[in-house]
């Protein structure tokens, strides 16, 4: 570098009397001018969270309720209208059972409002005047009406559907459908997972991987050679031997089932302390790395390069962060025991009872059964009997009571309500054996049956229209077919005691009148919003370019594409992901029409214990790590379309 | 190079060692220099060179690392007092003219003396009209910029930097996003600003300006002054090596 | 080189243009017909539409239970809920008569009316329409009337025959004389649009007819209406009929005449102003009318506040009068001080003692009238250095302090003073008047405080993002029912005991708060929008960051987000009725709970919600158009 000519004398000539480098007085330094105005509110944030917790806290002891997590694990004592767990043991569940149900509405919602949307986006945009005016319709009459009025609309449609009466000339009657409605609500034919369903989706997941190599390899012989190799077909050939050969090899991933139950064992084996120092010291390890690659990123051959009080403030938090998170740790047990109380349940109580390939209760031979049936009982009564035997210690009955008191012409159902119910009907308050009791309705007692077809064998034996014989083989059918990873089922109706219709919940899919009004408002609502996106995607990729793609020879379809579809995916693909996001708030309005996701549960659960900042602290964690877990995928797939650009 | 006016005694810009970063880039590695009172000085050199960083820290746009920048008798530092009364002294004009879309050109040459030196509203328009005058463009005052060409544009964005009564006048490649037939009618006004005895930095391509009326060309290179000196050295016999490689390519 | 061109002789009439083919048979070929696959959708189609029609309206007007004077006898109810009108029996006057307070109702409409006719001619909104959007308009709705009545009738028979079951005939409650006459008006509509489009021919494209002249015709037909058709109700001779149920046309006729008068009057009178003053004062002033309306006619008018002790246990008229004026007086000279031009640091000093003082008040039991007096000190203070200056600006300064002062003072009074007006719930707002009373207060609140989030969110300074994307992360991410929900059971509990706050102004506060963090996102595309060198050059004139923001930021950002701010405003207008769900009675809790749970009106839930379908799809269309009108018109480069 050549040092610019004369400086120095210039230097000494100066005429101006320079002022010393000096620090500005701090009232007017800018730095500092920021830096005090940043953290004076920050104070004053605090100051006023410090007033007013103490505040709350007041205010809630002197209404006598408390701020507590204890419920988590205590029995509520109320009764959810439908989800995995109706009747929850634990304030756990019943969130769980709320949030999975949000789960499911979003989920075939997201579906479901995709599918219409694009349709209607589509239609918008066609040249047949009726589409075009009939889609518009649509979307300017969904989309001006508040959505929480479309679901009282679509709630009262749904009862218009409903047909209760059983006596009713040519309403529903008990039976197997292939669509109906009763008054718990529509049941649909569906295909279930059935016996050995998780062993199978292993035999699916290896046959998945083994297809995605087959269809890479293939893929790569068709691009280098040219030669036709069918990369598509070969991986879904793949994928369907494996399915066959798991169909009937299934039993072999029994083995998984106890390896869950063995990891369980294990994670029920760390003591709490341990996972708390583990994630302390992962807190604090994760911090130091976060720093350590913040300052690498700095680095210049010439050394450090200057920091900036942006990059310090980054690093201070970063290790204020990573040292509040350890001692928070080291503090609360309650996170760490949680997670391994929820961990261990997940592998022990969920994971594992899968992949058991018996599903019933009761280890009755069929023989045994059918013996039974012959001296007259029903299979009703074999079940009660059943449940008595195996409750018997619990209920402080010794074999030879039961026998007397079978002897003396009561039934087993008599004697085991007597045991568990007031002496007017009501179930006994102080019931000291909580869940240890274990209930075997009629379906519990061969793989496979169901409650529809156990009422019906039950009818066709007391009218004397079918034989103990026959009835037994029926049932030794029944099991056979247990063994199928899938089973094809139709929506069984039945009439238990008080002559109402219910559907079988073991049988079909259950849509109920809750369900269906949230999906389907929240469907039809989104959709309008999908389809408007949709239609500015196409319109937005230019004319151009289908002139362009129909000049070099391609038809409609292929331009479509190959040209336009995917370009306008690409503007379509954000807008959409938050409409997604919207859909899965929306569910939230299922409160209003009793339908139970986590607000509604939520709700209930604050009116009976009266925990409010609890609940409220579950819902924004759900619905926060919700939406992060979409924006995330989102993101992902966005900056992968954007990558393939330039 | 003909001058009818003289150079000040005193530097009014004095720079020493002055670094500046971004991020782990090194934009400008140690520029020392000074300028006189009333000079011209013309900044070239390749994209990249840090020369428009340079210029930014004068009035503070950019803020420097390391080093001094004396402007005036003032030291840029975070001192808030001499921030605003810098940029209130410095004048800049860009690249992209930045007039204010949503006022008139009036109300872009007026704002910042009504609200900055608190001049009553007459008095601002006044002086306006007079510099509009100055740099041709009377006539446009009720129009909004988005009616202007880029040359007028460019010249009103000179006129409220003037409305200003700066000492120094900054220039960013003023003509660079100009049409050929509009260079003319900026370098025009800036010679005249010039000639009036305006102390300014030029960074511009415009060789021909910097012949007629630069008292001194600055080359920039990798963050630093390679070279400087009158214009006729610069043009007719360069000292450096990379000087001559970079004139070689624009000439 | 001159010459000439010689046209060969070809006769004139092979160059006149043809005109196109015309008319319903070759428009039908083009638009339903052009391919096979066209006319499969069109078949396709056809089915749709039949199908939803006939349920539809099987579902709206097929039942026993049709209840239409359900919706007219309650109007009352659905507008303003209890607020009494003569006919409770429980609220009485002195005199034991019935107190009647409708008239507050009308004042204040009339004022929202008055108001808005003046916008319409300071704003110039309006402009002109192509008679052809009527003719369509007339056709469409002919058309439809048609299809509804006539067409499902044919296309049951038609379907009923290609796919050879029997639809069972297509019954209504409706008699034979409604289907003639409906059918009588369609063909008329689609007929005479039909007609009067040929007759004008091109010149119907023309902009010739002033949408506020269609529009203040319109008006007059609704109003004119009212005197003419009788609407259903109940024949009154019920036994147990409540007298709460006042027939509309009694008692809303006169009083609608009146409002169509006054709006005819004050938009007489704006043009008449107009001429005399500048359109920027008329409208700063009108701006000003507006915001000062809304509390105003919400504390004042509908409330009625009473000034003294029995309506409001310890307030006293004195003690406000004389904290406002103290701050008026005090305040006013450290504003004058502070806005000195040579004031220098001491203006720090002068923000920190004053941020000490609002620490303090806020750390004690204060009234809130001194605390928000406080923050506006601080407020002015801060801003005394951009809009001080020469002596002409600050005295205007000042007197913008005195009407804040003022108008402080008038509020707070208004709304610790009590309420006189005496209804059977809590509150006098119930009904449509909650509605629109929560939406512009959302409205208006959660406007500056999103304005505050965006420029927290585009900061350079590190903690004031961090906190401005925290907050507008979590408060989005969580759905709004539950925010509300929130506010009801657990605001209670985070405010002093004994701090009386209704309901709904909680429900307010929570709602505006989340609405602002999606106004924040909208106005952060905004700000995004303005081109970095914007600021630069603002920034080397010497303008303060403040004066940047005010001045050059926040005009231009301000103006590209008006389209998506009034989208905002739709959503947020449509999400009010989620109130319903926590138990205020709104609208739309009132339309589906409250009416079809009256004994009388047993069953009326499907007409009820039929009505709030319908009421709230008028509102939400016209605004979604105007939004499309203010679009096209803000996009036509105007400034």
């Amino acid at each position: 570098m050549v040092p610019p000519t004369g400086l120095k004398g210039r230097q000494r000539n100066l005429a101006v009397i320079v002022r010393k480098q000096e620090r500005p007085p701090f009232w007017r330094n800018a730095t500092i001018l920021k830096w005090a105005a940043q953290l004076s509110f920050l104070f004053g944030f605090i100051a006023i969270a410090a007033v007013v917790i103490p505040q709350v806290q007041d205010n809630l002891e002197g209404q006598n309720l408390t701020f507590g997590w204890d419920w988590l694990r205590g029995r509520l004592g109320f009764l959810i209208r439908e989800g995995i767990d109706t009747d929850p043991d634990t304030g756990a569940r019943t969130i769980l059972t709320g949030a999975v149900n949000t789960l499911r509405v979003t989920i075939s919602g997201v579906i479901a409002a995709t599918l219409l949307g694009t349709i209607i986006g589509i239609g918008r945009l066609s040249s047949n005047w009726l589409v075009n005016r009939l889609a518009s319709l649509y979307i300017e009459t969904i989309r001006n009406i508040p959505l929480l009025l479309w679901m009282f609309f679509w709630i009262a449609v749904v009862a218009f559907f409903n047909i209760i009466d059983p006596t009713l000339e040519g309403s529903v009657e008990a039976g197997s459908y292939f669509l109906t409605f009763t008054r718990k609500g529509i049941g649909s034919a569906w295909i279930q997972p059935w016996g050995g369903f998780y062993q199978w989706a292993i035999w699916l997941l290896i046959g998945a991987v083994a297809g995605y190599f087959v269809h890479k390899r293939q893929f790569r012989i068709k691009e280098t050679t040219g030669q036709e190799t069918y990369p598509n077909l070969s991986a879904l050939g793949v994928l369907l031997v494996f399915a066959v050969i798991g169909w009937f090899a299934h039993p072999v991933f029994s083995f998984v089932g106890h390896g869950a139950e063995f990891i369980a064992t294990i994670i029920g084996a760390i003591p709490t302390i341990g996972l708390q120092i583990a994630l302390a010291a992962a807190a604090i390890f994760l911090g130091y790395w976060w720093i350590n690659r913040f300052l690498d990123e700095r680095r210049t051959p010439a050394g450090l390069a200057k920091l900036t009080d942006d990059d310090w403030f980054r690093m201070i938090t970063a290790a204020l962060l990573a040292l509040v998170f350890a001692a928070f740790f080291l503090m609360f047990s309650g996170l760490a025991r949680g997670a391994l109380d929820v961990s261990e349940d997940f592998f022990g109580r969920w994971l594992a009872p899968k992949f058991d390939s018996t599903t019933n209760v009761v280890d009755l031979p069929i023989s045994e059964i059918e013996a039974q049936l012959a001296s007259g009982l029903l299979l009703e009564d074999i079940a009660a009997e059943q449940e008595l035997l195996l409750n018997a210690e619990l209920l402080n009955l010794s074999r030879a009571d039961i026998d007397a008191a079978l002897a003396s012409g009561l039934t087993a159902r008599r004697i085991y309500e007597a045991e568990i119910n007031n002496p007017d009907g009501t179930r006994k308050d102080t019931n000291p054996w909580g869940e240890r009791l274990v209930f075997v309705p009629p379906k519990k007692l061969v793989d496979g049956l169901t409650a529809g077809v156990a009422v019906e064998i039950d009818e066709a034996l007391g009218d004397g229209l079918i034989t103990p014989a026959e009835a037994g083989a029926e049932l030794q059918k029944i099991k056979d077919r247990a063994n199928a990873p899938l089973r094809w089922s139709k929506a069984e109706v039945f009439a238990p005691r008080d002559g109402f219709l219910d559907l079988s919940p073991t049988s079909g899919i259950v849509i109920t009148r809750g369900f269906f009004a949230v999906w389907i408002a929240v469907t039809l609502y989104t959709a309008s919003f999908i389809a408007e996106i949709v239609r500015a995607g196409i319109l937005a990729v230019s004319k151009g370019q289908t002139e362009a793609a129909s000049s070099l020879g391609l038809s409609r379809s292929q331009s479509l594409r190959f040209i336009v579809l995917p370009q306008a995916f690409r503007i379509i693909f954000p807008p959409l992901g938050n409409q997604y996001l919207n859909l899965f708030k929306n569910t939230s309005l299922g409160l209003a029409v009793a339908f139970p996701d986590i607000v509604a549960v939520g709700q209930t659960i604050t009116n009976q214990t009266g925990q409010t900042v609890p609940v409220i602290l579950i819902w924004m964690g759900f619905f926060l790590g919700g939406s992060l877990i979409l924006s995330s995928i989102v993101n992902f797939y966005n900056r992968r379309l954007q990558l393939v650009e330039r | 190079m003909t001058t009818e006016k003289t150079l000040g005694e005193n530097d009014i810009i004095i720079c020493e060692g002055v670094k500046k970063w971004f991020g782990d880039f090194q934009a400008l590695k140690g520029v020392t220099t000074n300028i006189k009172e009333r000079e011209v000085v013309v900044v070239i050199g390749p994209s990249g060179s840090g020369k428009s960083t340079f210029i930014r820290c004068i009035n503070r746009l950019e803020v420097h690392q390391e080093g001094r920048i004396i402007v005036d008798g003032v030291e840029l530092s975070s001192d808030v007092r001499n921030i605003d009364k810098i940029r209130s002294e410095v004048g800049m004009v860009f690249q992209q003219f930045n007039l204010f879309p949503h006022l008139t050109v009036l109300q872009n040459v007026t704002l910042a003396p009504m609200w900055v030196r608190k001049k009553p509203r007459e008095e601002a328009e006044a002086t306006a009209m007079a510099l509009l005058e100055r740099v041709g463009i009377p006539e446009q005052a009720a129009k909004f910029p988005g009616q202007l060409s880029g040359g007028q544009q460019q010249r009103v964005a000179i006129a409220r930097s003037l409305a200003m009564e700066p000492r120094i006048m900054l220039f960013d490649e003023p003509t660079s996003a100009l049409d050929p037939e509009m260079i003319k009618e900026v370098l025009d006004v800036m010679k005249e600003l010039a000639l009036s005895g305006m102390t300014m930095i030029v960074v511009t391509h415009e060789m021909g300006f910097a012949r007629e009326v630069a008292d001194r060309v600055f080359f920039f290179d990798y963050g630093t002054i390679v070279e400087e000196g009158t214009p006729e050295h610069f043009f007719t016999n360069p000292s450096h090596d990379r000087t001559k490689l970079f004139l070689s390519q624009i000439l | 080189m001159t010459g000439k061109i010689i046209l060969p002789d070809i006769p004139e009439l092979e160059f006149a243009p043809e005109l196109p083919p015309k008319g319903p048979v070759v428009w039908m070929k083009d638009n339903l017909f052009s391919t096979p696959r066209s006319s499969f959708l069109t078949v396709v189609g056809l089915y749709v539409a039949y199908v939803f029609t006939k349920g539809f309206t099987g579902f709206v007007f097929n039942y026993a239970e049709r209840r239409w004077d359900a919706v007219t006898d309650n109007m009352k109810l659905l507008m303003v809920y209890l607020y009494p009108n003569g006919t409770s029996e429980r609220i009485l006057d002195a005199a034991g008569e019935p107190i009647n307070q409708m008239h507050r109702v009308w004042i204040s409409l009339g004022v929202v009316i008055a108001l808005t006719a003046l916008s319409l001619v300071f704003w110039r909104v309006g402009g002109k329409m192509a008679p052809k959007r009527i003719t369509r308009t007339l056709q469409i709705s002919g058309g439809f009337l048609l299809f509804v009545f006539l067409g499902v009738t044919i296309l049951d028979y038609v379907f009923g025959v290609l796919f050879g079951f029997d639809f069972g005939g297509w019954e209504w409650q409706f008699s034979t004389k409604v289907h003639f006459w409906t059918i009588l008006v369609g063909v008329v509509l689609l007929g005479g649009g039909l007609l009067v489009d040929r007759a004008m021919g091109d010149r119907g494209k023309e902009e010739t007819i002033s949408v506020i002249g269609l529009l203040g015709a319109l008006a007059v037909v609704v109003v004119g209406l009212l005197w003419v058709i009788e609407l259903p109700r109940l024949s009154g001779t019920e036994p147990g009929a409540p007298k709460v149920f006042q027939p509309i046309e009694e008692t809303t006729t006169l009083p609608w005449t009146i409002m169509l008068g006054v709006a005819f009057l004050s938009y007489w009178v704006g043009v008449g102003l107009r001429r005399v003053i500048p359109d920027r004062a008329g409208t700063r002033v009108l701006t000003l009318a507006w915001l000062v309306s809304f509390p105003v006619l919400v504390m004042a008018v509908l409330r009625d506040p009473g000034w003294d002790e029995v309506v409001a246990p310890g307030f006293s008229l004195g003690n406000y009068l004389t904290i406002g004026a103290a701050f008026l007086v005090v305040g006013g000279l450290v504003i004058w001080a502070a806005s000195h031009p040579a004031i220098g640091e001491w203006s720090a000093a002068i923000v920190a003692a004053i941020g000490v003082a609002i620490v303090f008040s806020w750390s004690v039991s204060m009234l809130m009238f001194i605390r928000f007096s406080l923050f506006a000190v601080l407020l002015f203070v801060l801003g005394a250095k951009t809009f001080g200056g020469a002596t002409q600006v600050r005295r205007r300064y000042l007197l913008l302090w005195a009407g804040l002062m003022v108008f402080l003072t008038y509020f707070f009074i208004l709304v610790k003073g009590g309420n006189t007006v005496e209804t059977q719930t809590p509150s006098p707002f119930g009904g449509f008047v909650l509605t629109m009373i929560i939406f512009v207060s959302v409205m208006l609140l959660s406007f500056p405080f999103g304005v505050l989030l965006a420029l927290g969110r585009t900061s350079t300074m590190p903690i004031f993002r961090l906190m401005s994307v925290a907050y507008i992360e979590v408060v989005r991410g969580v759905p709004l029912i539950t925010w509300l929900i929130m506010s009801i059971i657990f605001m209670p509990f985070a405010l002093p005991i004994g701090a009386n706050v209704p309901d709904f102004v909680l429900v307010i506060l929570f709602y505006a708060g989340f609405s602002a963090a999606y106004m924040a996102e909208n106005v952060r595309g905004g700000l995004q929008a303005i081109r970095a060198g914007q600021k630069e050059a603002s920034v080397a004139l010497g303008m303060t960051t403040v004066q940047t923001m005010i001045f050059i930021t926040m005009p231009q950002a301000l103006r590209t987000v008006i389209p998506a701010l009034v989208g905002q405003a739709i959503a947020t207008f449509k999400d009010t009725s989620l109130v319903a769900i926590i138990g205020l009675l709104d609208f739309l809790a009132l339309a589906q709970g409250t009416v079809p749970g009256q004994p009388l009106y047993r069953g009326s839930l499907r007409t009820m919600l039929i009505f709030a379908a319908f009421f709230y799809w008028i509102f939400t269309f016209s605004m979604s158009k105007a939004s499309q009108r203010l679009e096209k018109k803000l996009g036509v480069g105007e400034r």
